[in-house]
């Protein structure tokens, strides 16, 4: 597990009161802008001109930088975005390290296949966010829409390394085809979390949806908030107090979730599955007292 | 690396039994674990055993025989209670939580009168039964009936 960059960060500074180059929506619309390769790596230490210059996506034309966002530098610590950006796109893809702080929500494919640094997004985040990431860590005090980890079209593989903190619920297929890293969600998630799962772990505070696991080759699901629907192809094995799960914990906690004690006391019933798959995961779920 | 490391230098050697072994399966790690402490309790004052685990209890059981060749002893995985669905398991319904403790002794009389007492004590105790690894009767020459221990005690 990798250490929490932005707590590391939010201990020093406050996230509202962080400097860097701040692009600001000039005018909101439903017209998807990508910007891709708009990146801290990129974009920090530039020049106001030289970033106004950046050539992104708006619809189907190319056009600056400058002429959507407006462009203020006044620091080099992280990358922010401000204004409404359901619509903006991609945003932090491909990131390998830095920081991007993205005041309001964020569009689709959010982190996809980004393999360090941090996102912080302080609203919701659309669908098909982090995509095949590999790396980093993206806190989302918002919601989710669906497929968050997922694998992207065509592919087998989601999500394969990273953390992912989401402090609202998240959609459908949340963790799909997961090969490792950590995804811990707040409120409810929707159904088939976990749906393919090969490895790592999801921890949901909240509701867990139907037929979470489907599929499920390895990995964990953590139901702490009750399960709506549990697949006939999991299999109950015994109710135990799993001693791996207060590292967990204890890594959450540091996030800032809510981690109680009957949290760490408590005990979990496990269920293997999918036997239906190779039926080597298992779905750790809180009794309650 | 905190003093000194103190060894005999002559010991005294015998044939000697190892050794008999109880599993205890409860329902939860605090009775399983109660009822095993209460039995190394009662053992230890029989003369001629040592319970040679930590404790006297053993938290990671083992049994004969493995998927490879060259491991003689692997995981006891029919009495690991979160394997319960995933291979071929000797657990009833209920049982959480399942602990050995293994009993060398001087001779015969010494193991048997350990078992017997261990088997007393945990008898005494909220678990939902008590067995021993038997592995198909071929493994040692020695062998202990738990029933016609607890009939003689």
């Amino acid at each position: 597990m990798q250490s929490c960059a932005l707590c590391t960060l939010a201990r020093k500074f406050s996230v509202n009161k962080i400097k860097g180059v701040t692009l600001t929506l000039k005018k909101c619309g439903t017209i998807p802008i990508e910007v891709d390769g708009v990146l801290p790596e990129f974009v920090l230490g530039r020049k106001v001109h030289e970033i106004c210059s950046m050539k992104i996506n708006v619809g189907k034309e190319k056009l600056d930088l400058g002429d959507v966002f407006e462009v203020k530098c006044d620091g080099d610590e992280a990358l922010i975005f401000e204004g409404d950006m359901n619509h903006v796109k991609r945003i932090g893809e491909l990131m390998s390290s830095g920081i991007i702080i993205v005041r309001g929500s964020a569009g689709m494919h959010l982190g996809e296949r980004m393999n360090g640094g941090t996102i912080y997004v302080d609203g919701d985040i659309g669908a098909r966010c982090c995509c095949e990431m590999r790396g980093g860590t993206v806190v989302v005090n918002g919601d989710a829409q669906a497929m968050l980890g997922s694998p992207l079209p065509g592919n087998a593989k989601g999500m394969r390394g990273g953390t992912i903190t989401v402090f609202g619920s998240v959609g459908t297929r949340t963790g799909e085809g997961m090969r490792r890293g950590v995804i811990a969600v707040l409120g409810d998630a929707g159904d088939f979390a976990g749906v393919n799962m090969i490895a790592g772990t999801i921890v949901v505070f909240g509701n867990l949806g139907s037929n979470a696991g489907g599929g499920m080759k390895r990995g964990s699901i953590i139901a702490l908030g009750g399960v709506e629907k549990i697949l006939p192809t999991f299999l109950y094995a015994c109710t135990y107090k799993p001693t791996y799960l207060r590292l967990y914990f204890n890594y959450l906690r540091n996030f800032g979730f809510p981690v109680t004690d009957d949290l760490f006391k408590g005990s979990y019933q496990r269920y293997i599955g999918d036997v239906s798959s190779l039926g080597k995961g298992e779905m750790l779920i809180l009794e309650k007292p | 690396m905190d003093g000194e490391f103190l060894v005999q230098e002559k010991f005294g050697v015998k044939s000697g039994i190892g050794g008999g072994n109880l599993l205890i399966l409860a329902k939860d790690i605090v009775s399983c674990l109660e009822a095993a402490q209460k039995a190394v309790k009662a053992m230890k004052k029989i003369e001629g055993v040592i319970l040679p685990f930590p404790g006297g209890i053993v938290r990671s059981g083992s049994k004969v025989g493995s998927t490879y060749p060259f491991l003689t002893a692997s995981t006891n995985t029919p009495f690991c209670p979160t394997l319960r669905r995933q291979v071929v398991t000797s657990l009833p319904e209920g049982v959480n939580a399942v602990y050995e403790i293994v009993i060398d002794g001087l001779d015969e009389k010494a193991v048997r009168d350990a078992m017997g007492v261990g088997l007393v004590a945990i008898c005494s105790c909220d678990v939902i039964s008590v067995t021993a690894g038997n592995y198909g009767g071929t493994l040692g020459q020695y062998k202990f009936f738990l029933h016609e221990i607890l009939k003689n005690m």
